[in-house]
C-alpha cells in the first residue's frame, strides 16, 4: 500500500497531505476570490455560471457543494434552490467557510444556506440525502479522489447530478505551452503581489499538473458507480466541467 | 456554433435583463408562485439553439445546458417564438401560434397567460424605471428606428426578390429545353467525330 501521495511536485506522508492543503487556502483565504478574478480574467465567473447551469437546480432541491470555500457557487445555487430548498456548503477549511459565511451575511443571502467543515472522504451525511453534488476546483486538492467520487455518489439521491468543476489538461499543444509558461511564471509572481504568498500559488500550477485529465477523470467517476458520465471543456480545456449521473 | 463560454455571457446577461424587467414591472412572488417550478424548453431552429427557462420563486432562470425535463417545449424560428412571447404578454390574445411546435402541457402557457393578464404591462414604462429616463429613452427610440427599418427592409427586400425572379425566369432555361440542348451538343459531337474519322481515312487514301 503507497503510504505517500502527491502535494504538487513533491511527494508526502498522505496524513500531511490534508494538514499541508489546509496550510494553503489558510493562507489565501482572505483574497482567495481577488486572486480568482486576476489569475482567470474574470474566466472563473463564466466556468461557474456553466457549472451553474448543468446543476439544473429547481426549486426545493437539496445541494451540497463540496470544496465550497467563500461560496459563490453554493449562494448562485441557493437562489435558485428557493426557500423549500437547501444549500449545504462544505470545506475542510475552516477559514474559507468563515470568508464563505461572512460574504453570505453581508449579501444578507442566509436562507436555505448551512455550513459544514467536513472531509470530502468521509461526509457527515446519510445515503440519498441530496438532489445535487457539486465540487468547484476542490477535487484536485483531496488526497483520495476515487474515495471522495464514492462519497459524492453515496449521499446522491438516485437520478441525482453530481459535477466536477475542475482545472484540466488544455486540448492543443501551443495553448499548453502559453498556459504553462503563465502558472510557472506569471501566477506565482501575482501571489506575491496580493497575497504575499508565491509558494501557494507555486502548488496550485502543480496540483493542477497531477490532477487526472479528462478522460482519466470521467473513467475515475464511472468506476465510482456514476452513470451517463460526460465533460465538456472549457477555454480549450484549460477547465473541464464533469457530469455523472447516480443510477 | 457559439463559443460555450460566450454562450453563457450572453444568456447570464439575458437573464439579468430578464430579471430587471419583472422587477420593473413589479412581479411579485405572488404573481410568480403559479409558475414555481415549471420549466419551459424553446428550441430556436434557426440558431439551432436550447434554451430552458426555469421559473423560480422570485425570479426566472435561463440556461442553455439541459435540464431534467420540460413541462412545456416550444420550437419554432427566433421570429416565431417572439411573437409568440409577445401574444402571451398581450392580455386577451389567443393561444394560437403560427409557426410553431408546442409539445407538453399547453396549461403552463395559459397559466402564464392568465399571469400576465393580471398585470397591466407597459413595457415602455417598464424599461424607463428600470434604466432610467435618459438611456430607456435613447433605447426605446432605437428599438423603435431599427424596428421601422427593418420593417421597411424586409418589404423592399421581398419586392427586391419577387422582381428579380420575374425579370429574369424568362431568361432562364426550362428542364426541356435543356434537354434538348444537351441532345444537340451530343449531336454535333457525334456529327464532330464521324467528320475526324473521315478525314483521317481520306488522308490515309492519299498517302
Amino acid at each position: 500500500m503507497k503510504d505517500t501521495t502527491h502535494f504538487g511536485y513533491k511527494e508526502v506522508p498522505v496524513a500531511e497531505k490534508t494538514y499541508r492543503v489546509r496550510e494553503v487556502f489558510n493562507s489565501v483565504a482572505r483574497r482567495y476570490d481577488l486572486m480568482n478574478d486576476l489569475m482567470s480574467a474574470g474566466m472563473h465567473r463564466l466556468w461557474k455560471r456553466v457549472a451553474i447551469e448543468t446543476a439544473a437546480v429547481r426549486p426545493g432541491m437539496q445541494v451540497l457543494d463540496l470544496a465550497s470555500g467563500t461560496g459563490d457557487l453554493a449562494r448562485a445555487m441557493a437562489r435558485r434552490a428557493g426557500s423549500k430548498g437547501h444549500v449545504c456548503l462544505a470545506d475542510i477549511n475552516d477559514q474559507m467557510l468563515r470568508v464563505g459565511r461572512d460574504r453570505a451575511i453581508d449579501a444578507g443571502e442566509l436562507q436555505g444556506l448551512s455550513w459544514c467543515q467536513c472531509d470530502a472522504e468521509a461526509l457527515p451525511y446519510p445515503d440519498a440525502s441530496f438532489d445535487r453534488v457539486t465540487i468547484g476546483f476542490g477535487l484536485r486538492n483531496v488526497t483520495r479522489k476515487e474515495v471522495a467520487l464514492t462519497e459524492m455518489l453515496r449521499v446522491l439521491k438516485p437520478g441525482g447530478r453530481a459535477l466536477v468543476l475542475e482545472f484540466s489538461k488544455p486540448v492543443s499543444a501551443p495553448l499548453e505551452q502559453v498556459y504553462d509558461l503563465y502558472s510557472f511564471s506569471v501566477l506565482p509572481a501575482l501571489g506575491k503581489v496580493v497575497t504575499n504568498d508565491s509558494e501557494s500559488y507555486q502548488y496550485l500550477a502543480e496540483s493542477i499538473r497531477k490532477h487526472p485529465d479528462q478522460d482519466t477523470l470521467k473513467q475515475m467517476m464511472e468506476t465510482a458507480g456514476f452513470n451517463q458520465v460526460s465533460y465538456q471543456n472549457l477555454t480549450g480545456g484549460i477547465v473541464a466541467l464533469h457530469l455523472g449521473i447516480k443510477p | 456554433m457559439m463559443p460555450r463560454l460566450m454562450l453563457a455571457g450572453l444568456v447570464s446577461a439575458s437573464e439579468a435583463a430578464m430579471a430587471a424587467g419583472m422587477a420593473a414591472a413589479q412581479l411579485t412572488p405572488e404573481h410568480l408562485a403559479p409558475m414555481v417550478g415549471k420549466i419551459l424548453r424553446l428550441q430556436v431552429t434557426d440558431l439551432d439553439l436550447d434554451v430552458w427557462v426555469v421559473c423560480g420563486e422570485n425570479r426566472w432562470w435561463l440556461s442553455t445546458e439541459a435540464q431534467d425535463r420540460a413541462d412545456v417545449e416550444l420550437s419554432g424560428t427566433l421570429g416565431s417564438l417572439v411573437d409568440t412571447a409577445r401574444s402571451i404578454a398581450k392580455p386577451d390574445s389567443p393561444l394560437i401560434f403560427e409557426g410553431l411546435d408546442i409539445r407538453g402541457s399547453v396549461g403552463v402557457l395559459q397559466t402564464m397567460q392568465t399571469m400576465f393578464r393580471s398585470l397591466d404591462l407597459d413595457w415602455e414604462d417598464i424599461v424607463t424605471r428600470a434604466l432610467g429616463p435618459i438611456p430607456a429613452g435613447l433605447l426605446i427610440t432605437t428599438l423603435r428606428t431599427a424596428r421601422e427599418q427593418w420593417l421597411v427592409s424586409r418589404e423592399s427586400l421581398t419586392r427586391q426578390a419577387q422582381d428579380f425572379i420575374r425579370a429574369d425566369q424568362t431568361l432562364a432555361l426550362t428542364e426541356v429545353q435543356f434537354t434538348d440542348h444537351v441532345a444537340a451538343i451530343t449531336q454535333l459531337d457525334r456529327h464532330a467525330d464521324r467528320l475526324l474519322a473521315r478525314m483521317k481515312r481520306l488522308e490515309s487514301r492519299d498517302e
